[in-house]
């Protein structure tokens, strides 16, 4: 009997106590309890329902005003099948990588304004991947998004702290007089970011 | 909430509090009426272009919702000391936008510093006696028609999360943003026995003001309702705000669902709407006739349910 992975939802509305269990239950592909705490009806109410969604079986448990728990259980579920994520051989491991390029501070060209606002959207949706990229490669005026003033690094450094690598080019900092502003990312040069392209499997340019 | 307040009698007051109608109501002819209505809220997209349109249509539309003609409008602002003047200006654009657009002018306002931008209208209109168009006037044998699709709660919501589709996110401000302006020109030729229109009550809140004022109950087609994008996806999901709920909770008994409707429906009718269509009743050769004219025109328009005789349970049902 594994120990349920417990996810403290506490203190978030809506719909952020689902978000945080849809992630949850998508890292874990192999458990099958997880423990959902809340401080709310609705946050337990919703969560309940996404587990019903994806044919789990919740159960609501309250044990003080601001602790509610939802234990959910895919074991023995409706949805589960001999074809489930379970039952498939590992997917067979490669060196092959994930490289996401970012060459620019706007994503797309022509509105500025624009520009600026689809790039957070992408990092911020990128964040949320439930398989995140592996290398995130900036440069160009690109760099600016990791450096102090950036509207973005609180989603890089979500991204880095689930283990994306955040990779700066150092002529593009030096060129722009960021080194000393840079927030997050490994500064590198040209033979290394060239290396990491080559290997690539696949190279994502928003 | 007015409702332990004194008022002094006064026979020209047409609609008050007491009647939970979309906008007050006063004669000051025999031949008219004044309209008056006031709504504000803060943000609930992040463009504050969009949020200004949003939150003008929304309030310009208790106007149409009682079957008047907007005359003229105030702004109504609340923001940050730290906020950007663009910004505020934006807001402010997107709302004389809308005015425009509905044809009347923005002569002015208030605004003051607070901890959170608001910003909404108080917005006066005039009707004929012979055009009003209240939600206590609901006939038995009408047909309910709803002139906007609904799920605007749950989709702003999970758009905070990214849940959505880029294509639905637009959708879904542009149904908001949208003027009622022209639903209520196309349905009045079709002569509306009553009026209302779907706001943070959701559908099944206004639609049971529309029942109890009326003395009647409605029944909803559950798939017949129309849905914004994705908003059954994000409803099965358990993506529900907490209005619905409150929703939900507030009608308690007067609401009940048929065996078999979908969960997701069945929250997604308590779905706070803001800026939400207008809810018809009319007659049922009346209606076919609407229906007719609104597809010639590309505009929303769809045939939900029916009035009922009331005689005890409950007031709303979905099946």
């Amino acid at each position: 009997m594994h120990e349920p992975i417990i996810v403290d939802a506490r203190g978030q509305a809506c719909p952020f106590p689902v978000v945080m269990t849809k992630k949850a239950l998508a890292e874990n592909p192999d458990c099958q309890d997880f423990l959902i705490q809340v401080d709310n009806q609705v946050a337990s109410q919703n969560v309940s329902k996404y587990a019903q969604s994806q044919g789990a079986e919740s159960r609501v448990e309250s044990s003080s005003e601001d602790l509610i728990e939802v234990k959910i259980s895919r074991s023995g579920s409706g949805k589960t099948s001999p074809f489930s994520a379970k039952a498939l051989p590992e997917p067979v491991q490669s060196k092959a990588k994930r490289v996401v390029l970012i060459g620019s501070e706007q994503m797309g060209s022509g509105d500025d304004r624009l520009g600026d606002k689809l790039i957070a959207s992408f990092l911020f949706a990128l964040s949320q991947q439930d398989e995140l990229c592996d290398q995130l490669i900036f440069y160009n005026t690109g760099v600016k998004l990791c450096c102090r003033a950036s509207a973005v690094i609180e989603d890089l450094k979500t991204l880095s702290a689930n283990g994306v690598k955040v990779i700066a080019c150092g002529t593009c900092l030096e060129h722009f007089g960021l080194k000393e502003e840079l927030e997050i990312g490994e500064i590198s040069n040209m033979y290394d970011i060239v290396e990491i392209l080559m290997t690539a499997a696949v190279v994502i340019r928003p | 909430m007015l409702a332990k307040l004194e008022q002094k009698p006064d026979p020209n007051v047409l609609v008050g509090f007491e009647a939970s109608d979309d906008a007050a109501v006063y004669k000051i002819r025999d031949d008219l009426l004044i309209i008056q209505t006031m709504d504000f809220f803060p943000p609930l997209v992040d463009n504050p272009y969009d949020y200004g349109r949003i939150a003008a249509a929304n309030a310009i539309s208790d106007i149409y919702a009682m079957g008047g003609t907007p005359l003229m409008a105030l702004n109504i602002l609340t923001f940050p000391s730290c906020l950007d003047l663009a910004l505020v200006q934006e807001i402010l654009r997107g709302g004389n936008e809308k005015a425009l657009e509905a044809g009347i002018n923005i002569l002015g306002g208030h605004s003051i510093e607070d901890t959170e931008p608001k910003y909404g209208l108080s917005v006066v209109g005039v009707c004929h006696p012979d055009e009003l168009l209240s939600n206590s006037t609901a006939q038995v044998g009408d047909l309910i028609v709803l002139t906007k699709a609904i799920g605007s709660g749950v989709l702003s919501t999970a758009a905070k999360a990214n849940l959505i589709r880029a294509e639905t996110e637009s959708e879904v401000i542009e149904t908001m943003a949208k003027l009622n302006r022209r639903g209520m020109e196309l349905a009045r030729k079709f002569k509306p026995s009553s009026a209302t229109d779907v706001t943070g009550f959701g559908l099944v809140g206004h639609a049971l003001e529309m029942a109890e004022a009326s003395g009647v109950k409605l029944e909803f087609e559950a798939e017949a309702i129309p849905l914004l994008a994705q908003a059954e996806e994000m409803a099965e999901m358990g993506i529900i705000p907490a209005g619905a709920y409150q929703n939900k909770a507030y009608v308690g008994e007067r609401f009940e669902a048929r065996e078999g409707v979908k969960e997701a429906l069945v929250d997604l009718v308590f779905d706070p709407q803001t800026s939400g269509g207008l809810l018809f009743s009319m007659s049922p050769e009346n209606a076919a006739a609407c229906l007719a004219e609104f597809e010639r025109e590309n505009e929303d328009f769809a045939i939900i349910g029916r009035v009922c005789e009331y005689t005890a349970g409950a007031r709303i049902i979905l099946k």
